[in-house]
């Protein structure tokens, strides 16, 4: 009845992981050791990411801006929900009511201190030095939350880092950055990320963060050159070139060894769907935005793999409460800094 | 009684359990096959749908942290959804996405359009005009001064006229609670505007229009007034809450901070409600009155404008006339209301100011120079 479902988005993908479904349908629970890698793909459509996204609009507006948690909460819910590792879904269990209150202190926050900046001399001097605590709080806060609400096959992620170290961090990296003007910020990125990771959790299996500073750098360096040389049409391969060093710096530690996540993105498929969305946006005058964020969508996840070495089916809960600092949630939004790892 | 067939996690470990799942009117029962089997039964009540959008799956959670969770897939899953049609799930997206979409679709763009006049006519321009009051006038002269910088550079100053403006703006004996601080720009707007806290500019455009002192005088009473009643506080408190809602809307929530930051808001085009408007008309009749000012001068004012706008002079001048008048309330409308109160006045004589007239005379001296029009 109606187009975006007509041209289902899973259409689009290779149909390697259909016959796998027909495959792991039966999965028992003899513990065995698979020959494919577990495939993470999204099967969200466009359709219903267009109910979510009008439902979300109306409400917001209605409310006059409150509803925005919950409207960010049925997003996540959307994108989560429809991402499935093997045969199974992710589950976040995050709430508007949580958001709404980091949603509160953030404005309170924001609001006082643009009356500051406005009325007084100091105030910006103050905006800027709250600034500085507020940005690495909102990324610790974010990722932090985002990972204690989401599970797997009932088993939850958890993360056990400490706010302080991760500002330690923060704030010798960005220094350091500060005074080579801005030529260390990959290590700096690839630092932050590393403390992240490494005190993320799946079940028992830690996730860590391998990559190198200098790697990135030589890829921002010259993936700078080369689109300035192309006129920007290199600009797919450089997007592949930094979904790959995320993912694959990504490592899994389980209890077989250790593995690294696999990403199998290529230039050409990027160049692909940037192009196809551009024209269906074109063409459609911009209603296309839902089948494009869906095609996008899968672009990254359906390019990740994690190694079957890693036993999915061995996962344990182990001795956790559900918890999560959720103020800084609505930080990372507020500033548009949201530290995503792309799944 | 049915059987139907589910996958059933226990929350401590990711291993798959298969199970026969047997419905009863209140409960569903299960047993896990574990190396010692244990029996479930879950009551509906407890089981809580978390699938959220996927339709051919359904993931029921069940029981405190860390929950169980049991899946049932395709006609297993319809089949459990048509016997327990009353579990609990998230409600409006499951009846929005189950809907009609088109039904959907045409009624929350009703609905949207709706709000969205609402908010920007009648609950933003309501909550400013209650929330302004609360602001201390220092804060709006403070604020006032802040944003001065940001115009003053665009404006070409006329120094010399401004003093004389200020000189008028005494001799015809205006007083008001707010440090009130006179321009006069060289640029061939026709037109003048207010800031918060006390700062009036005046285009040369607008002066070159006017034949009597007692004009200039009036539109003084009228920018006054928007001053006195911070109008222009209001329609900025106005504008910056539909930014926000604008924001909000599109998620765009990191633009607000470069809106606030940036000030975002151009005084000179601020549209002030015709309430406004006409609030500073009556308001500057009565400056005038108390003043001993003939208040035909703001009624010449506005014949003047009105034959200006009516007249093609300049198409480029024509386009800022209308700009002007868009905002206010339809000029012939306005000569109307404030000729049947002049009248009402009963008063027809009035003292000649000839100090005013000279410094008047010596405003409308010399020329305006081609506006930049961004």
């Amino acid at each position: 009845m109606y187009l975006p479902t007509l041209i289902n988005p899973i259409l689009f993908n290779n149909t390697k992981f259909i016959h796998m479904n027909s495959n792991t349908t039966f999965r028992e629970e003899t513990g065995s050791t698979r020959l494919s890698n577990h495939q993470i793909r999204f099967d969200g459509t466009a359709g219903r990411y267009f109910g979510i996204w009008i439902v979300n609009l109306v409400l917001t507006i209605l409310s006059l801006g409150l509803y925005y948690p919950w409207a960010k909460t049925n997003l996540r819910k959307f994108i989560w929900n429809e991402t499935r590792l093997n045969d199974d879904k992710f589950v976040y269990h995050g709430t508007g009511q949580e958001l709404f209150k980091g949603f509160i202190i953030t404005y309170a926050a924001l609001f006082a201190l643009m009356t500051l900046v406005y009325f007084t001399n100091w105030g910006i001097i103050l905006f800027y030095l709250a600034l500085i605590v507020i940005v690495p709080f909102a990324m610790f806060g974010s990722w932090k939350y985002k990972m204690t609400r989401t599970s797997w096959r009932g088993i939850f992620f958890t993360f056990d880092g400490d706010f302080q170290e991760f500002l330690k961090i923060w704030f010798v990296h960005g220094l350091l950055t500060l005074v080579t003007f801005g030529i260390y910020g990959a290590w700096a990125w690839v630092k932050l990320r590393q403390y992240l990771f490494a005190h993320t959790k799946i079940g028992q299996n830690r996730l860590d963060f391998v990559g190198e500073g200098g790697e990135l750098f030589g890829l921002n360096l010259l993936g700078g050159i080369l689109m300035m040389i192309t006129l920007y049409i290199y600009t797919p391969w450089f997007i592949k070139d930094r979904f790959n060093f995320a993912v694959n710096n990504t490592v899994i530690k389980h209890p077989n060894g250790e593995d690294r996540l696999i990403s199998n993105l290529t230039g050409g498929k990027v160049f692909e769907v940037m192009i196809v969305n551009f024209l269906l946006l074109v063409v459609t005058a911009g209603l296309a935005f839902p089948l494009t964020f869906v095609r996008s969508r899968q672009m990254f996840t359906d390019h990740l793999e994690i190694p079957a070495n890693v036993n999915l089916d061995l996962l344990e809960q182990g001795d956790i409460k559900q918890e999560g600092g959720n103020v800084g949630d609505e930080m990372v939004d507020a500033f548009d800094l949201d530290f995503d790892m792309g799944f | 009684m049915a059987n139907l067939q589910g996958i059933y996690y226990d929350g401590k470990t990711s291993k798959a359990h298969s199970v026969d799942i047997i419905l009863n009117a209140n409960t569903i029962q299960f047993d896990a096959k574990y190396a010692d089997p244990q029996k479930h039964i879950w009551s509906i009540g407890e089981m809580e749908d978390i699938g959220f959008t996927a339709s051919d799956t359904l993931q029921i959670k069940y029981g405190d942290f860390p929950h169980q969770t049991l899946i049932l897939k395709g006609e297993n899953a319809r089949r459990f959804h048509q016997f327990y049609p009353e579990l609990k799930k998230d409600p409006i997206f499951h009846r929005v996405l189950k809907g009609n979409l088109f039904k959907v679709v045409f009624a929350s763009l009703f609905l949207l359009i709706g709000t969205v006049l609402f908010n920007i006519y009648v609950l933003v321009p309501y909550v400013s005009e209650k929330a302004v009051v609360l602001v201390p006038k220092q804060a709006e002269i403070t604020m006032g001064e802040r944003m001065w910088p940001l115009y003053e550079a665009n404006l070409n100053i006329n120094e010399q006229k401004s003093q004389q403006l200020n000189a008028f703006f005494e001799e015809v004996g205006f007083e008001s609670q707010y440090p009130v601080e006179l321009y006069v720009s060289d640029l061939e707007h026709v037109n003048a505007f207010a800031m918060p806290g006390g700062k009036i500019v005046v285009f040369q455009g607008i002066l070159d229009l006017m034949d009597s002192w007692e004009e200039l005088a009036g539109l003084l009473g009228h920018e006054l007034a928007h001053v006195e009643k911070r109008h222009s506080f209001k329609s900025i408190c106005a504008s910056l809450s539909s930014y926000l809602l604008v924001s909000v809307m599109t998620s765009d929530v990191g633009g607000i901070t470069a809106v606030i930051l940036e000030s975002g808001i151009n005084v000179q085009n601020l549209v002030h409600s015709r309430s406004h408007e006409k609030e500073a008309d009556e308001v500057s009749l009565a400056y005038l009155q108390e003043l001993n000012v003939d208040p035909n001068g703001l009624v010449e004012l506005f014949e003047a404008m009105q034959a200006y706008s009516e007249n093609d002079i300049v198409s480029a001048d024509v386009a800022q006339a209308l700009e002007f008048l868009s905002s206010h309330p339809a000029t012939a409308n306005r000569i109307a209301y404030l000729t049947n109160a002049i009248e009402k006045t009963n008063k027809t004589n009035y003292p000649e100011n000839e100090d005013a007239a000279i410094l008047f005379e010596q405003l409308k001296q010399g020329k305006s120079i081609d506006a930049f029009i961004p």
